[in-house]
């Protein structure tokens, strides 16, 4: 419905992603950005590219489109603010644990295609037990603390954080064996 | 690739596990189902949990009672009094989506599982080749997720595909190893990975002295002695710090692993029956601290000190030896642990 709106070109589809998506893109910004106004103004752009993506843009999963804008939005500014910083902040974590899966280098002679690592993710998850690949999902995509997850599944955060670590060690294993020099 | 691009990339994962994984909250389940889940994901995790209540009740009551024994003879060493655990062979549970017990590492070797104990990768692999002994055979890589329980029974069955050989200076009942090599780039040298893989399961275990001298030759061979704390280790920081033991604690801390018995944590106490607790685990405390003993032969020995006198080598999972708090807290104060 909500996506109707911004067909119809009805400013009504604002308010209405706000009130219904808002929580939900604050919080991903707020696990990013870990400060307020700076995640507010995230969640507020999101509207705006919202809006200027569609149409023509027609998305299968609203709120996890609007929650990608907001995530690519919160990790711009998060970029931007720690260029001469360095953080200690929970995204800051989040980061180290991927440093454990890519070489850390710049990839000048790459060999592939961003589309095709998309797909070898898309693979190598869909393999995964549910719960694990919804554990990957909240720690990689929403940027949620290790306790926020455990308790989403009522297990300890040291479960949490082992399961994570087999599941990174296993996914550079598959890019690795796959011939993706990341 | 760095590890931002990488995060980048991962915010174009299929849409719909994402809305999913938001909207996903495990229930809480009956307490039945419950303790039969957690005692497979146990068992496989650290080769086999005694999971079945009865079994356990029976084994916490001897655990128990060595302790007290231990304990009132303290400080002389008392091997003779204790029984310690037996730890029954892993079974593998039907296909589940379950956490927590398909992500190990193993090996059948021998009829017997060998789980992952510890992964050496590039420069820390190098001291290490001159451990790889014998060759074995060929680890197959065929064990996934949902593997039933026949293909465990085939020899070199595994999850990590790759070469096994025996590792010297460790029996081969006890510790084998897979030597691989990955080559990122066809113009430089392949670099080496070799991951140890550990039998501790199908064994009785009576005193610290039986896995920590006789399998892991601890008090010889160790080295040097960092620790964790157990907030950077929780959140996987990596911030080891160099530990500043004095030797007389130490060789007394020793002296009481070796003589003292395993005990076995899982439900301690027969709460986890109760639907109404919350299944608080030994784990779940903030107050432990996390040892790395560098080994003489360049492995690493893996232990967590858990307030109370729990001493544990983090493979084997529930398993610790107590020891007497006035020989544990002095080496648990030194390593960052808290109270």
């Amino acid at each position: 419905m909500i996506v109707r709106l911004y067909w119809n070109r009805n400013e009504n589809a604002i308010s209405e992603s706000s009130r219904k998506y808002g929580a939900y893109c604050t919080a991903i910004a707020q696990n990013i950005l870990q400060n307020k106004s700076d995640a507010e103004e995230c969640v507020n752009d999101t509207w705006l590219r919202a809006w200027n993506a569609m149409p023509p843009h027609k998305p299968s999963v609203l709120s996890v489109f609007l929650g990608k804008i907001t995530r690519n939005l919160s990790f711009d500014r998060f970029r931007k603010l720690h260029r001469e910083k360095r953080g200690g902040g929970s995204l800051d974590i989040v980061l180290d644990e991927l440093a454990e899966c890519v070489s850390g280098s710049d990839d000048t002679e790459r060999r592939w295609e961003e589309t095709e690592l998309k797909e070898e993710i898309d693979r190598f998850l869909s393999h995964l037990p549910k719960e694990q690949r919804y554990m990957f999902i909240l720690r990689y995509w929403y940027a949620d603390s290790v306790s926020d997850i455990a308790e989403r599944f009522r297990t300890s955060a040291n479960n949490v954080s082992v399961t994570l670590s087999r599941i990174r060690q296993k996914l550079k294993r598959d890019l690795i064996e796959r011939e993706f020099d990341v | 690739m760095k590890k931002e691009e990488l995060f980048e990339a991962l915010g174009n994962m299929d849409e719909t596990d994402v809305g999913k994984a938001k909207e996903y909250k495990r229930h809480k389940t009956p307490a039945w189902a419950k303790c039969t889940a957690i005692a497979a994901c146990a068992a496989i995790l650290v080769g086999a949990i005694v999971g079945i209540p009865a079994l356990g009740k029976r084994n916490r009551k001897q655990a128990e009672g060595s302790v007290k024994t231990v304990s009132a003879a303290y400080p002389a060493p008392v091997a003779e009094a204790v029984e310690g655990v037996s730890i029954p062979a892993v079974t593998l549970p039907d296909g589940s989506n379950s956490i927590a017990y398909d992500m190990i590492g193993l090996v059948v070797y021998k009829g017997q599982i060998y789980t992952q104990a510890g992964d050496y990768f590039g420069e820390d692999a190098k001291p290490l080749e001159a451990l790889v002994g014998a060759h074995l055979g060929t680890a197959k890589g065929d064990l996934n997720e949902w593997s039933a329980q026949d293909a465990y029974a085939t020899e070199f069955a595994s999850t990590v595909p790759g070469e096994v050989y025996a590792v010297k200076g460790y029996d081969e009942g006890f510790r084998i190893c897979i030597r691989g090599e990955i080559r990122y780039d066809e113009q430089e040298e392949p670099v080496v990975w070799i991951q140890f893989f550990d039998c501790l399961n199908g064994i009785t275990l009576r005193t610290g002295k039986d896995l920590f001298e006789d399998r892991l030759r601890v008090s010889e061979n160790t080295e040097s002695v960092r620790f964790q704390t157990h907030a950077d280790w929780d959140n996987g920081l990596g911030n080891m710090q160099t530990a500043n033991v004095n030797p007389e604690d130490w060789a007394a801390f020793w002296e009481q692993v070796d003589a003292c018995a395993f005990v076995n944590m899982w439900d301690p106490d027969g709460s986890w029956s109760n639907p109404e607790n919350d299944y608080t685990t030994i784990y779940d405390t903030q107050n432990q601290t996390h040892l790395t003993l560098t080994m003489r032969d360049g492995t690493s020995v893996a232990l967590r000190l858990i307030e109370g006198g729990y001493v544990g080598y983090q493979p084997l999972g529930w398993y610790f030896v107590r020891i007497p708090e006035e020989a544990f807290n002095p080496v648990y104060k030194a390593c960052g642990g808290t109270h």
